[in-house]
């Protein structure tokens, strides 16, 4: 065996420690997959608590996306392109949630939207809205800490692609908004369509701010990983199976983000 | 040359990660309590006071539901003894136990924010579906108690959201965030101002019973036994009391 020039063998110091590397990262979900009850998989994700959890995280999930392209393509745009002061400082502050403990962002929505908080007491007494414990309390929660790396995946693109096209654009004279419409947009598709999967993939995994600002109660804001956590304590092989349907489906998002269905969403 | 330096460090720090601390003989022995949420203020005096006692005894706690220290202890968590508040968590581990023993009782009450918000004023308001309503959840034994106490009355509560232990719950109430709950008195009783109790004639109908036990693969047994006799003996009851527990 000859092992070609331009292709020198890989060296061993850095072989292991990528081995060990990987098992780290991979062994653990090859044990879930051992540890899978595959007999009984079928009746413990058919029966009600289950598909009640997975129900509520699809729609949660799917609307905090949403919500997040909303308010994160925007964003991303103002950050990359705008000539605004204090736009390095903004990329800054509103990855934070990133990088937050979700618990934090929890205590934090409950400060501004729980019944005594900044805003929320006044929802409250004028509106009688109050947002805890429900629904939309976990869709807010999802957002909040999806966002950010939906408005870092669409933002990175942006500020990596020059303006030529948009520069040229607005020679011929168009309006800025017709740019942005006919040129940035489309051409950005492919970075908003990562973003949005990775915003979903977070949305379904959101676990410590949900619980914190959403609570727990089976079909309103019992989602998956809330329900994976619950399931421990009383019923571990329904726990295990939930975790084997998060996984599969986040396997799904992670296929769905390699594969060219995003990547090609531009061309099109 | 840094790359080695990193390696070293790493080394050291697995190192120090991975050295087991007990065989410093100078360093005091550490009993690890697993302990109901609720028993967290009475726990805290009673191992203070111990540790003043006796020398070279290190009360280390894990606070939690009671559902999930079993559940911690049946993985293999390394606990000393463990505390629950319900007969049944308790003897769901027996195998894994020495013989439990009953130290202290407890009374679940509505509790509600001081200027009840919610207007609550008997166990049926909690089947209002306009008042947010918190629970403890189902699986622990605050939220079992809960449900007896429920059933008993015929009632249907529209429940709002679950807390995770009596701890949990009580914050849910302390913050302001639901308008009544179902909670320990002797968590209503420790909250001070901030939680308010409302009497029902039904919150006597179900007691929660209080069990102590050490766990048979410590090897810290006399540490342990040492905790054990504190919990049960004349002082560690009285302490108990203070906090609200019902003490036969």
């Amino acid at each position: 065996m000859k092992t070609p020039l331009s292709h020198p063998r890989e060296p061993l110091r850095l072989i292991i420690p990528a081995a060990i590397g990987a098992g780290f990262l991979l062994l653990p979900l090859l044990a879930l997959l051992v540890r899978t009850p595959w007999a009984s998989l079928s009746t413990l994700i058919t029966e009600g608590p289950a598909t009640e959890a997975l129900w509520l995280s699809l729609r949660t999930a799917g609307m905090a996306t949403i919500l997040s392209l909303f308010m994160g393509v925007p964003l991303a745009w103002l950050i990359a392109r705008s000539r605004l002061p204090w736009m390095n400082a903004l990329r800054t502050l509103v990855t934070l949630p990133m990088v937050l403990p979700p618990v934090v962002g929890g205590v934090a929505l409950l400060s501004l939207l729980g019944r005594r908080g900044l805003l929320g007491q006044y929802l409250d007494a004028w509106f009688g809205i109050t947002i805890p414990f429900s629904t939309m309390a976990v869709i807010l929660a999802q957002a909040f800490v999806a966002t950010p790396f939906l408005v870092l995946a669409v933002e990175g693109h942006w500020r990596s692609h020059h303006h030529r096209l948009e520069d040229i654009a607005s020679t011929l004279g168009a309006q800025r908004w017709y740019a942005f419409r006919t040129i940035t947009l489309p051409t950005a598709l492919p970075a908003i369509g990562a973003g949005a999967a990775l915003a979903f993939a977070r949305s379904l995994g959101e676990f410590g701010a949900t619980i914190t600002f959403a609570g727990n109660f089976p079909g309103t804001t019992r989602t998956m990983p809330i329900a994976i956590y619950l399931a421990m304590e009383s019923d571990p092989d329904l726990a295990i199976a939930l975790s084997f349907m998060l996984m599969a489906l986040c396997v799904a998002v992670l296929i769905l983000l390699r594969s060219h269905w995003v990547s090609n969403l531009g061309a099109k | 040359m840094s790359l080695r330096l990193l390696f070293i460090s790493l080394a050291l720090v697995m190192a120090t990660a991975c050295s087991n601390p007990e065989t410093d003989s100078n360093a005091p022995t550490e009993v690890v309590v697993f302990a109901a949420s609720s028993l967290q203020g009475p726990f805290e005096v009673i191992a203070d006071e111990l540790q003043e006692s006796r020398v070279g005894v290190d009360i280390v706690f894990n606070f939690g539901s009671s559902a999930t220290l079993v559940e911690q202890i049946r993985s293999g968590a390394p606990a000393d003894v463990i505390a629950t508040a319900s007969e049944q968590t308790m003897f769901s581990i027996n195998n894994l136990t020495h013989a439990p023993a009953r130290f202290a009782d407890n009374y679940l009450a509505p509790a509600v924010p001081p200027a009840n918000p919610g207007g609550i004023t008997s166990l049926s308001d909690f089947a209002d579906p306009d008042k947010k309503i918190a629970l403890c959840a189902p699986e622990v034994p605050c939220g079992s108690a809960a449900a007896e106490i429920f059933s008993r009355a015929d009632i249907t509560p529209s429940v709002d959201t679950y807390g995770a232990d009596a701890t949990a719950t009580t914050t849910l109430v302390l913050s302001g965030e639901v308008d009544a709950a179902l909670l320990y008195e002797t968590d209503i009783l420790n909250a001070g101002p901030a939680v308010r109790k409302i009497d029902v004639p039904q919150s006597r109908d179900v007691v929660a019973t209080y069990f102590i036990a050490e766990i048979r693969e410590s090897h810290k047994t006399a540490e342990a036994q040492l905790f054990v006799d504190f919990v049960l003996s004349e002082r560690g009851q009285e302490i108990l009391r203070d906090y609200g527990f019902v003490i036969e």
